[in-house]
């Protein structure tokens, strides 16, 4: 076997001493039988003809023998690519035309594979991710979670679990305050147990993690991440040991983590103890423990187990569930978790984008579906020109597997070609892709042409080598006879079968470019929606700036908001000034309800929706544009000794007072206000500002006075310019700088680029499908422009006569218009039908629109008629122009 | 010309590695000693030889070097490899067994059955 593999290698590699030898050898044996022969008395002529019948077909027996080398093949493959390339020369425009065609198909799948692969498929970098499980909530998934008195205890009693570990997701609780050097920064921390660590089984880049001793101890030691690591140490080893303040106590750095370990969340810096954060052992929280305010903070434990091999995870839920119950029996309370379950840890990503990548999976698919549609249709069409050669290599003795052979050699050296050009497009859009997506799809920085997309891409390929190689393939089978030597000449049966199967493939390509267009429509509508959606306020010449100032004392803080709101009030170019503690929702506001209304019962818990209190300073109102629809605004006579004053939106007027009138009304919040549990009176009502997105609906709100609602401050500096808010920047920032050097500063931006961002996942998945879109649609018309080119230049006898027995131009224009409109009418036909199943699933990325709105689709099927028919004009043009005197001679 | 037989495949192998196990040859002596052996009585096609002489080396029953012929002209001369020596003595005695079965089958009476 190895003698036989050495001795074919030796003659490939050395071919033309093998052919050299060979012709020696028989040179040599021909001239001793035609010695021989002369020898026995024959004249040389004779001898040299005797001796040469003697030996036979002397190619044929060399032939023969390259055979028994096993050389045969290897001579056929590098015929058939000689062939090809030739082939490919030969054509240039149209070997360009397939090229480039396959190759974009190809590249945009890969290009979305490796998005999906980096963000959805790839498995989380973690030790043995498989095993990982969140204990939530299924009620309440962003804030529910373990009681911090519940951690403990929960722990000691669950079984199944080869560890434990409790961890805050990040929340205003996990804001810090930073200081490096002097300067500081707030950012996000991740407070977590010591047996966090161990359990994700991720070893740190540098030094070393802490663990249940450190947590135990409330040592204050922190581990840093990589990013925070390279942008404010250096990225130095002799990081280790410096020491890190947060919120003005010092942490001694003992690690830092690598970049790919994002854990709890993507933006957090450091981790540490959760027992050294600053609220975990404050008496005054213990102490209100029961308010709604705090109430946030002690829920908000959330917790990452790792299972035991032998576990499964509804044994685990079951698990959990029973020892809720018996911690709930032990002692009941009411801001414990009613229900747990246990899940496996997946990427973070939510429902809507996995939507958005599966959708747009699909497009590139329909895109590279048209593509090769497209590619095969035109082969097929050239395939025709090629009969006579196959009959004649049939005849000449090619068998049926050689034939086949060549077409897929032609079909690797096109997809080849195409795929490797397909790459490098993915190469090059991979990174616009990452630039330009929004930020709800973790690790898309890592997106990148990686082994298995690569593999992915190959693929691909195959599949385009079948496009392709395919058509002629059962083209042959039917020219290896004499009808393939007739097929030139004659033409009109057979070519009428290849229109017929040409037609279909542009029914098919319609279909799907419809599908396609259908969803693109239904997106840009919804985002023109959204967009036009009213925010309630103006935010145009509106500046934000948040200020945050590490831990001072109440009353200072209070001090500084005042006099910094006084001279941002006073910088000329401010027409308003105003703040609030918080300018943007969490996308999931807290379920909440009001303890009690004067002269009415109050909703009981279980009905409970979204409802958010905030406290505003200054003309917060005027500031963001608000419109008072009721009632007056907050002014100075509101203070911490007058009566307390609140301002409501419209969805909370609507929630509990529907057909009454909320002024005047009194209510109180789950916290007490006031000296005495006072009542606080409605004074007015704001229309709703929609400040977490457009796409939803607004919070109820309570807005109170920053002086009467005990909040410590209002963060958010809101500064209404009067011509354009950029050039109020600067100013704005020094305003702020005189009052206070130390204070950290965010912003100031306006807030339509804040609002802005708010849009971007939308903006982001519309432009995709839309671009993906416009591609079938330019694939499919070139696709039906070249179909009926083709049907024309095959039919000009045809057309001929037709003028001939009096038929005008306009006439034929309008009969190869029709035609080509039929067959675009059967695609749309067919796609309806496709997108009527399809189109339905991307509903959850759809907003003010069904699925089935009759004005898109009509928009959508007359664009795609109309552009059929554009396409095929100029073709319907030239058999307007065909001269019958000159076609039937 | 005479009533020539018929070879049947692999028995041009068989004689070619007989010929060759008498002492090295070139092809066209691998040729002449056919028709020595053999007596006249197989004519076989000269060129087929030389297929079935690549196909040998290429098994590795043959090992080919080139050398000088008694006319002095360039050739390329074959020897058997312990390999081919085994595969002579195992198809003859392959081919002794097959010709005798055949005998007997042949010599079979209509009683015999």
């Amino acid at each position: 076997m190895l003698k036989r593999l050495s001795s074919w290698l030796g003659a490939v590699l050395r071919r033309d001493a093998f052919e050299d030898d060979l012709d020696d050898e028989v040179r040599f044996h021909v001239q001793q039988r035609t010695a021989d022969l002369i020898r026995r008395g024959l004249s040389p002529a004779e001898a040299a003809r005797r001796a040469r019948i003697a030996f036979g077909s002397i190619e044929r027996h060399k032939d023969l023998a390259r055979e028994s080398f096993g050389l045969r093949l290897c001579d056929e493959w590098r015929a058939d690519l000689r062939l090809a390339l030739r082939r490919m020369r030969a054509a240039p425009g149209y070997t360009l035309v397939v090229i480039a065609t396959l190759a974009l198909g190809i590249g945009a799948n890969t290009a979305i594979v490796s998005v999906i692969d980096a963000v959805m498929l790839r498995p989380l970098p973690y030790r043995d991710a498989s095993r990982l499980v969140l204990l939530t909530d299924p009620d309440d998934r962003v804030n529910g979670g373990f009681l911090k008195k519940d951690i403990g205890t929960v722990a000691g009693q669950l079984r199944g679990f080869d560890g434990f570990a409790a961890y805050y997701r990040d929340s205003g609780y996990s804001r810090a305050f930073l200081t490096i050097d002097g300067e500081p920064e707030q950012a996000q921390g991740a407070w977590v147990s010591g047996a966090l660590f161990p359990i994700m089984g991720v070893a740190p880049e540098v030094g070393r993690v802490f663990g249940q001793d450190e947590e135990r101890a409330g040592t204050r030691v922190a581990v840093l991440s990589h990013g925070l690591w390279v942008r404010r140490f250096a990225g130095t080893p002799d990081v280790l040991g410096k020491v890190l303040t947060i919120n003005g106590a010092g942490f001694q750095i003992i690690g830092v983590m690598p970049e790919s370990f994002q854990f709890p969340a993507r933006d957090q810096v450091f981790w540490a103890p959760m027992t050294t954060n600053p609220y975990w052992n404050d008496p005054d929280l213990e102490r209100t423990a029961d308010t709604i305010h705090t109430r946030g903070f002690f829920q908000r434990w959330q917790v990452i187990g790792r299972l035991r091999p032998d576990v499964t995870l509804a044994q685990a839920q079951s698990d959990a569930q029973a020892v809720l119950r018996h911690v709930e029996q032990a002692g009941p309370d009411r801001f414990r978790s009613r229900r747990l379950t246990v899940e496996a840890l997946r990427a973070d990503l939510s429902g809507r984008a996995r939507t958005t990548l599966s959708m747009l999976f699909v497009a590139v698919c329909c895109v590279l579906l048209i593509a090769c549609t497209n590619v095969a249709s035109l082969i097929l069409a050239r395939g025709a020109d090629r009969a006579k050669e196959i009959a004649v290599r049939t005849a000449l003795g090619a068998n049926h597997a050689r034939v086949l052979r060549q077409f897929l050699v032609e079909g690797l050296l096109l997809s080849g070609c195409a795929t490797a050009a397909g790459i490098g497009l993915a190469w090059v859009a991979v990174p616009l892709l990452i630039t330009s997506a929004p930020g709800d799809l973790p690790r898309i920085e890592q997106a990148g042409v990686s082994v298995p997309v690569l593999g992915f891409a190959l693929g691909l390929a195959l599949v385009a080598t079948l496009a392709v190689s395919a058509g002629p393939a059962l083209q042959a089978a039917r020219w290896r006879t004499s009808e393939g030597l007739d097929l030139q000449t004659r033409g009109a049966t057979s070519s009428r079968a290849l229109r017929h199967v040409r037609g279909l493939l542009i029914v098919a390509e319609f279909a799907i470019a419809l599908t396609l267009l259908m969803g693109a429509g239904l997106l840009f509508r919804s985002l023109a929606t959204v967009e036009s959606v009213d925010p309630g306020f103006d935010a145009h010449p509106v500046l934000a700036l948040r200020m945050t100032v590490p831990r001072a004392s109440p009353g200072r803080l209070a001090a500084l908001h005042a006099a910094v709101l006084a001279r941002v009030a006073a910088l000329p170019g401010v027409r308003y000034a105003g703040a609030v503690n918080d300018l943007f929702e969490p996308s999931a506001p807290n379920r909440l309800g009001l303890r009690a209304i004067d002269g009415r019962p109050v909703d009981a818990e279980s009905h409970w929706t979204a409802l958010s209190w905030k406290s505003v300073s200054g003309d917060f109102f005027q500031a963001i544009g608000a419109s008072l629809l009721k009632g007056r605004y907050f002014n100075d006579g509101d203070t911490a000794e007058s009566p307390l004053v609140a301002i409501i939106d419209e969805s909370m007027a609507r929630r509990y007072w529907p057909d009454g009138d909320p002024l005047g009304a009194r209510i109180k919040g789950q916290d007490p206000r006031g000296p005495h549990d006072d009542w606080i009176t409605i004074i007015g009502v704001v229309r709703d500002m929609r400040r977490s997105g457009l796409e939803y609906d607004p919070t109820p709100h309570v807005f109170e006075w920053f002086r009467q609602s005990g909040v410590d401050s209002t963060e958010n500096i809101v500064a209404r310019a009067a011509g354009d808010p950029r050039a109020l920047a600067a100013s704005l920032r020094s305003a702020v700088r005189a009052e206070d050097r130390t204070a950290v500063l965010s912003g100031p931006d306006t807030v339509d680029d804040l609002l802005a961002g708010q849009l971007a996942p939308r903006r982001f998945e519309t432009w995709l499908l839309g671009l993906f879109s416009a591609i079938a649609l330019i694939l499919a018309s070139v696709g039906i422009y070249g179909v009926m080119h083709y049907s024309v230049s095959q039919r000009r006898q045809e057309i001929g006569v037709r003028m001939a027995l009096g038929a005008r131009p306009a006439d034929v224009l309008r009969l190869v218009e029709r035609e080509g409109l039929e067959l675009a009418l059967a695609g749309v036909a067919l796609g309806a039908i496709g997108a009527a199943f399809v189109v339905p699933l991307m509903s959850n990325l759809l907003f003010g629109i069904q699925p089935f709105d009759p004005l898109t689709a009509g928009a959508v099927v007359t664009a795609l008629l109309g552009i059929a028919a554009c396409a095929c004009y100029v073709p319907a043009r030239q058999a307007a122009h065909v001269d019958p005197v000159e076609v039937l001679r | 010309m005479a009533e020539q037989a018929d070879l049947l495949p692999g028995t041009l192998d068989l004689l070619i590695l007989k010929t060759v196990s008498l002492g090295p040859l070139h092809g066209w002596g691998v040729m002449l000693r056919i028709e020595q052996i053999a007596g006249g009585s197989f004519v076989i096609e000269e060129g087929a030889l030389y297929p079935a002489l690549y196909r040998l080396v290429h098994q590795g029953a043959l090992a080919a070097e080139w050398g000088v012929s008694d006319n002095n002209r360039r050739a390329k001369f074959y020897t058997l490899t312990p390999n081919g020596r085994k595969r002579l003595k195992d198809e003859t005695e392959n081919w002794n067994r097959t010709v005798a079965a055949m005998a007997t089958a042949l010599r079979a009476r209509p009683s015999e059955l």
